[in-house]
């Protein structure tokens, strides 16, 4: 357990993902000084990619990428789990996926990359449910788009296709064309139902951009791109280390050191695989760990000055946790071939569930018909149902060109007894306690999923559907969140509307654990968006005092 | 029946170097040569029959695929896996063998019909070596990726995941129509509740 004392910075961040990585590249640029703190390793591409074709179930995405002993992460959704222990009535619901790598969770992401409407920042005030962030959308609409040019979003024409989040400036690149699968959707929703099929924004090159190629359609954005065409947080990392940006991997920060006023941060601590200790001084801290873990290390840096843990005089580090909660149906199409699983794995969503005047009672959803090749499930059907010989190839062609799999994201509800707390009986090999969830489904959010079923089963009649293979349940979309809630009142919230935690001047958090409510849209690109305010914060106090 | 005669001093191992016919199997009585020749290949495998039993496995593969030809060395390391390797099989394999050989078979169809009529137990392993050929996966574990068989009934349509042509944006063309299929299965079905959710 020895100890040092070398490294000091004027921005030490922890964590390596999109968002802490954003925010090195943006402060190294200044020139300013910046150390980022990664649990786990660096990982190639290469390397994950040959587990990928490894991997017996496609769809299991963590599987490519095994933790780390000192750098747990859920190894599987499988409850109960190795590493993120959940509870409640809805334990399985909330099994989160994610991962403790250098460059983070969006090594293995689906690219989605939505702005949050208006609407969603101002719940309450609007809906009279939930909880109102402490910004508004005007607030983040210029960082939308820097993280939209960070990371090199396609998109629709808003003129054509308006996805009801306001923009000054175009996407960067033109959208996604539709699969001939996607197209064929839209053409039956636009023309059969009161519903509209639009193109998804995708943090996926339509053309070369950022020196990375332009999607080649290898549908396996989920868990590799196999050639970088998608944006990963490894990206901003390369850019932010040309500028300077210090990253060690390896390093598990174990706990947070306030000075004697306790207004201040003074250090983190780390362990390395070998448990020896390393501490780390700055000016400006900030926590870019993923939801699960920044909350766990607020909790885990508990002493005198902070009992409950650091940032916690409000008692609700760890609360409010929320996902977009989800349901799925596998189905064999009656229609004409459609052949999901050519190009990448989302580019079409319904969109009409985001927002109206209803989200007073249940909540928001978007659904996805996934483009993901079904091969490997229509071969495993046609051999399991019975078929040999010639049938069973006849069988398994048609199945591979009608299996269709359809999924909501529905709207969580930040609920205080969803909460996170640590493991009493589960510690990783440094002796640092596992994250433990206890999870109720809300009822905003049970409701949600019931009408998305609905609307599952009416696509399913469109489509002369037979076979229906829903997923039991609920399952976890991997977007958690809330557990840093953002608010105006120190008492009920962790952070301010810059991400500033109330208790701790020089203490920021960058992750999805301050978003107050969950939307609908994968979260990726609001976390980025936010982790850009956050620098743009930190470059006019550390130049302009 | 037209006899086969094996090359002078080509060793076994040639046998599986060349595409796998049918009739070779079928037509020929190239069985009778395999046993004199099972020493060559008994090292890959644990069982001292292992090089009379890879050979029906072969022959047995291409009755239950109707195909004409199949991969040699996929044959070899998924009768390894499956049979050689897996004492709990190697019975079953031995019952299905002695079916195989008693009589020659129209088709797929036909033999496995016959088979879970004369032993009701088979289905698992016939499952076993088509889920083996098809989907190349042995027991929760990938024996071969690419070059599984699934991956030939949708050449230049659907690509194994990871891989794509090159083609700008190829998926936005029309796929050929597949039409229903009219074959019934032979075996009682035996899908795992969680498949596919």
């Amino acid at each position: 357990m020895a100890s040092s004392n070398d490294l000091s910075a004027d921005i030490v961040i922890v964590g390596s993902g999109v968002a802490g990585s954003s925010i090195a590249k943006e402060l190294a640029s200044t020139g300013a000084s910046v150390i980022v703190l990664e649990a786990g390793p660096r990982v190639d591409r290469q390397h994950i990619l040959d587990n990928c074709r490894n991997t017996v179930n496609k769809n299991k995405y963590d599987e490519p990428y095994p933790p780390s002993p000192w750098s747990m992460h859920p190894p599987d959704q499988s409850t109960p789990n190795a590493y993120l222990h959940t509870t409640g009535p809805d334990a399985q619901a909330y099994q989160q996926s994610y991962l403790r790598i250098l460059g983070g969770t969006t090594w293995h992401w689906s690219a989605c990359a939505w702005r949050y409407l208006p609407s969603d920042f101002e719940l309450q005030s609007r809906y009279g449910v939930g909880r109102d962030w402490a910004l508004k959308y005007d607030d983040l609409e210029p960082f939308y788009y820097q993280a939209e040019s960070m990371m090199g979003v396609c998109g629709p024409d808003p003129k054509i296709e308006d996805l009801g989040s306001p923009r000054r400036q175009p996407y960067p690149m033109d959208a996604l064309p539709l699969s001939y699968a996607s197209e064929q959707f839209k053409k039956l929703i636009d023309t059969h139902t009161p519903y509209r099929v639009v193109h998804e924004p995708q943090a996926r090159n339509t053309r070369r951009y950022d020196n990375r190629p332009t999607c080649e359609g290898n549908n396996n954005c989920m868990p590799l791109c196999p050639i970088g065409a998608m944006y990963n947080g490894i990206h901003t990392v390369m850019h932010a280390e040309a500028a300077g940006a210090r990253f060690i991997d390896n390093a598990v920060v174990y706990k947070i050191e306030t000075d004697a006023s306790n207004k201040k941060v003074s250090a983190v601590h780390y362990y390395d695989p070998d448990k020896n200790s390393h501490r780390v001084t700055g000016r400006i801290f900030v926590i870019a760990a993923h939801c699960i873990e920044s909350a766990k290390l607020l909790l885990l840096s508990a002493d005198d000055k902070n009992p409950a843990g650091v940032a916690n005089s409000s008692d609700q580090v760890g609360r409010n946790m929320m996902d977009h909660t989800g349901v799925q149906v596998t189905f064999m199409s009656g229609l004409d071939s459609l052949w999901c699983g050519r190009g990448p794995l989302e580019t079409n969503v319904i969109d009409n569930f985001r927002d109206g005047s209803w989200r007073n009672e249940r909540g928001a959803y978007l659904v996805h018909m996934v483009d993901d090749n079904q091969i490997d499930l229509a071969t495993a059907l046609a051999i399991d149902k019975g078929y040999v010989g010639k049938d069973l190839e006849d069988e398994i062609r048609y199945g591979a060109s009608h299996l269709v799999r359809l999924f909501s994201h529905n709207e969580g509800m930040p609920d205080p007894n969803n909460r996170l707390t640590l493991s009493k009986t589960h510690k990783d090999v440094l002796g640092i306690p596992h994250p433990e969830v206890y999870y109720k489904l809300p009822e905003y959010t049970v409701r949600s999923c019931d009408n998305s079923r609905q609307l599952f089963k009416e696509i399913m009649g469109l489509m002369k559907g037979s076979d229906p293979r829903w997923t039991p349940g609920y399952f976890p979309q991997d977007h958690p969140a809330g557990s840093t809630i953002m608010g105006h009142d120190p008492k009920d919230s962790v952070v301010d509307g810059h991400n500033r935690t109330h208790d701790h001047e020089n203490l920021f958090i960058a992750s999805s654990g301050v978003f107050a409510s969950m939307g609908t849209g994968n979260i990726t690109l609001t976390v980025a968006a936010l982790a850009l305010r956050v620098a743009d914060t930190l470059k006019k106090e550390i130049y302009h005092g | 029946m037209v006899g086969y005669s094996r090359e002078k001093d080509r060793p076994f191992s040639a046998f599986f170097s060349f595409p796998w016919r049918r009739r070779h199997i079928l037509a020929t009585g190239l069985s009778a040569v395999a046993i004199s020749v099972t020493a060559d290949i008994s090292s890959d495998a644990s069982s001292p029959t292992a090089g009379a039993d890879s050979l029906d496995f072969m022959k047995i593969s291409l009755c239950l695929t109707d195909r004409k030809t199949l991969d040699p060395v996929l044959g070899k390391a998924l009768f390894c896996r499956l049979i050689g390797k897996t004492p709990k099989r190697q019975a079953k394999f031995g019952q299905l063998s002695s079916i195989f050989n008693s009589q020659p078979w129209e088709n797929a169809n036909h033999f496995v019909t016959t088979a879970v009529k004369q032993n009701p137990d088979l289905p698992p392993l016939i499952r076993d070596i088509l889920h083996g050929w098809y989907r190349g996966i042995v027991d929760e574990k990938v024996v071969v990726y690419r070059s599984a068989m699934m991956f030939s009934l949708t050449r230049n349509i659907l690509y194994p995941k990871t891989y794509a042509n090159g083609d700008l944006f190829y998926w936005t063309s029309r796929p050929p129509e597949v039409p229903l299929p009219k074959g019934q299965p032979v075996m009682k079905p035996d899908v795992p509740e969680s498949l596919g959710k």
